[in-house]
């Protein structure tokens, strides 16, 4: 800013030098016509009159007293030097007034010269050879003469010294506008010089800038390659981990199974402890398994959030009850602080992050506590916090903190993960389109902010989530054709819709599962399909086998622990659910609900079935 | 200012008085001929003809007889257009021999110039001997006056063009 002032200043001062230079030079230009027109008007004329004629007088008065003091001898040369003098002088006063310019114009000139023309012409009768002149008569010529001459050196004196004094006047004038015009040139070329130094000086730095930029970009660039080879790794990492989580997924489904349904046979108290803590492991399993799963089903880009009004004291609280036993365990404070009223978002989702957030608070917290605080600022806005008195974060992290696999370097490692969290919950938060915030101060602790819109209660309520207890009697009479190739899972999932009253039939191919449609003489009610099939066949195949050997649209759920993000794609355009391993019992009976549900719809609307 | 300075130089009065006596003397193998009547100019210096002591003599009736020439013009000595006829500068140089058309031109006042830097063959300058058709007397700044065309030729009307209208011109020494 300085800089631009001090060139504006320059530019400035150069402008105004050089018109000042210009106005000045103008002047002087003026001046110099000025005093040219002068000297032309009457300078030359008035000395040369005046010159010529006190010449002639003083050359004639010369001539007499030469006359008057020559010898006989000399007599005659003298008369013709007299005569030719008078001669002159008469040539001289005869001439027109304006042969002398301004000279008659001068003090007492008029008189005067009328007297030199008197004086002159009243000796022209008497200007002969012949003519005889007394000593006398020559004495006062010569001194008519001299005193004729006197009067015309006065006033040519007074002229001239007039002119000088003007001349002199006009020349101090000029020498201030000349020295004036050399202080403000000067000052246009100083000023110049610096504009074209400190322009040279600004294009040098463009130039920088320009190569600086150029830098930039090839960094840039390389960093652009280097990205894209980081995705090509990505891609290949997230094909392993489909993989992996696929072959992870099917003894943990299993497993799931069986422990939701070893609970009614186990009566003790502590064995029922055992099995709680069983199914915690399983759990943590699980949500390591489930952070890959979103991962990589936000990167396929098939989730689309549903958005709805949502109470947010109820999310909170539901959230701050879910982590008060680990709280509670780990002598950490937990809290809710403030009201935070309605938002519109999706809630499933919302309450994805929310819990990433926390899961996250928990594991970089030793001592003190976590905060969950809301509040509605003016604008009608929501600003959900989740804040710890953890070890905070590096500013140089604070960016890759989102990146997937990051974790603080001496994490705590209790139920840290995989450090999925954070990145699941950016990817989140962009879907949803909610600003989230970070700030920390390391050893000090952490503060995650979302910003959510606030809206108005709705008058209605929407209708509350399905029961968390699972009512097993609409299951009841189902006959459910259950196709996996992995027995443990089959088995597992037999035995769970057993005991809520369904029957079913197991098939570990589409070969098996026809074999047993015909052995039972039964039509199943709805179909649990598992998506990867023995010799390269899918779940999606077996449905369609099975829906037209039975001539009929049987509701049908495919199973997978496949995360392939197609695989998603697919199964959505089929319009048959997709249910990931490993299912929890209670989402498995619900997709169940729905699917049965939408079938009847449908039935309904095509009229009565023969 | 300046400008004054060289004027003044023009007027710069010569003040030994001119001897206009006139020595006879033999005659030379000259082709320039003798003159008859009163000397009325004398040229010198750089010329190759010459009649009596190195010098070219005049007399009126030597000049008239070189070729003419007459024009009407304004001056600033007298009150209207004047006509003047007289001998041509050029061809006056011409006769004489003359090295160069400069030469230093004095008058019966002694008044002095220096004529030079005008291209005579450009500009018809003359040796007026008659003004008005009358011979000119020295009382009318005769008999001999260099008169240029100032109204043919306006650009010879400065103050040099001026001061070189040499009036009672009475010798030229050519430079």
């Amino acid at each position: 800013m300085g800089v631009r002032t001090g060139l504006h200043a320059t530019i400035t001062v150069s402008a105004l030098a050089a018109l000042a230079a210009v106005v000045i030079l103008l002047v002087v230009m003026v001046q110099m016509n000025d005093a040219h027109d002068m000297l032309e008007r009457d300078g030359v004329l008035e000395f040369n009159s005046v010159h010529q004629t006190l010449h002639a007088l003083d050359e004639f008065s010369l001539a007499a007293m030469s006359l008057r003091a020559a010898s006989p001898g000399q007599h005659q040369a003298g008369v013709q030097e007299l005569l030719l003098r008078y001669d002159v002088l008469y040539s001289v006063v005869v001439l027109p007034p304006s042969w002398a310019g301004s000279v008659l114009e001068g003090e007492g000139a008029q008189p005067l010269f009328q007297r030199l023309r008197t004086f002159t012409l009243a000796l022209e009768a008497r200007m002969t050879p012949e003519a005889a002149w007394t000593g006398q008569q020559l004495d006062g010529l010569s001194r008519t003469a001299l005193t004729l001459s006197s009067g015309v050196y006065e006033i040519g004196n007074g002229i001239f010294q007039r002119k000088s004094v003007l001349r002199d006047a006009l020349a101090r004038r000029m020498d201030l506008l000349i020295g004036l015009f050399w202080f403000f040139g000067a000052l246009f070329l100083l000023t110049g010089l610096s504009l074209y130094l400190s322009m040279a000086r600004a294009l040098a730095n463009a130039a920088r800038s320009a190569h600086e930029a150029d830098t930039a970009r090839h960094q840039l660039e390389s960093a652009l390659e280097a990205l894209t080879e980081g995705d090509i790794a990505r891609k290949a990492r997230n094909r392993f981990l489909a993989a992996a989580t696929h072959d992870l997924r099917q003894p943990l489904q299993a497993m799931q199974y069986y422990l939701a349904a070893l609970v009614t046979h186990v009566p003790l108290a502590e064995g029922r402890e055992l099995l709680e803590r069983i199914g915690r492991s399983t759990h943590a399993a699980q949500t390591m398994l489930t952070g890959l799963l979103e991962l990589s089903r936000l990167d396929a880009g098939v989730l689309v959030p549903h958005r709805s009004p949502v109470d947010m004291d109820e999310l909170l609280q539901r959230l701050v009850e879910e982590f008060a036993v680990e709280a509670d365990e780990r002598s950490l404070t937990l809290a809710k602080l403030g009201h935070a009223g309605w938002t519109s978002t999706d809630p499933q989702l919302l309450e994805r992050v929310l819990r990433n957030l926390l899961a996250n608070a928990f594991a970089y917290t030793e001592r003190g506590g976590v905060t969950l605080g809301a509040r509605r600022t003016e604008r009608s806005t929501l600003l959900i916090e989740v804040r710890d008195t953890g070890i905070g974060i590096p500013e140089r992290e604070l960016e890759t903190v989102f990146n997937e696999y990051h974790q603080a370097e001496n994490a705590l490692r209790n139920g840290a993960g995989l450090g999925l969290g954070l990145s699941i919950v950016r990817r989140l938060t962009r879907l949803l389109g909610t600003p989230l915030t970070v700030a920390s101060e390391p050893g000090r602790g952490t503060r995650f902010e979302l910003t959510l819109p606030a809206i108005p209660a709705p008058a209605t309520p929407p209708a509350a989530l399905a029961g968390d207890e699972i009512d097993p009697s609409p299951h009841g009479r189902l006959v459910v054709m259950v196709i996996d190739d992995n027995e443990g899972v089959r088995e597992g999932v037999a035995m769970l819709l057993r005991q809520h009253g369904c029957r079913v039939e197991c098939a570990f191919d589409i070969h098996q599962a026809l074999e047993r449609l015909v052995d039972s003489e039964l039509t199943p009610d709805l179909l649990l399909a598992d998506y990867r099939l023995p010799n390269g066949r899918t779940g999606l195949e077996a449905i369609d086998v099975i829906r037209d050997e039975l001539n009929d649209d049987i509701p049908a759920l495919l199973v997978t622990g496949d995360t392939t993000p197609g695989l998603l794609g697919e199964a959505r355009k089929r319009g048959v659910p997709l249910l990931h391993k490993p299912v929890d019992a209670r989402e498995l009976f619900r997709e169940m609900d729905a699917a049965m549900r939408a079938t009847c719809a449908g039935d309904a609307s095509d009229g009565p079935m023969p | 200012m300046d400008y004054l300075h060289r004027i003044r130089g023009r007027f710069r009065p010569m003040w030994p008085i001119l001897l206009t006596l006139i020595a006879h003397a033999p005659l030379a193998a000259e082709p320039l001929p003798l003159p008859c009547g009163e000397v009325v100019l004398v040229i010198d210096g750089a010329i190759a003809h010459t009649n009596i002591d190195g010098e070219a003599r005049f007399d009126l009736a030597m000049l008239q007889g070189l070729p003419a020439h007459a024009f009407t013009t304004d001056t600033p000595w007298h009150e209207g257009p004047q006509r003047f006829e007289g001998v041509l500068l050029s061809a006056l140089l011409e006769r004489v021999g003359a090295a160069s058309s400069s030469f230093q031109a004095e008058a019966v006042d002694d008044y002095t110039a220096t004529f030079s830097g005008i291209d005579l063959k450009r500009y018809p300058v003359i040796v007026a001997y008659r003004h008005g058709g009358e011979p000119m007397t020295r009382r009318r700044l005769g008999p001999l006056r260099i008169v240029m065309p100032f109204d043919d030729h306006p650009s010879l009307r400065t103050y040099v063009g001026e001061a070189l209208s040499v009036w009672q011109l009475l010798r030229m020494r050519v430079l």
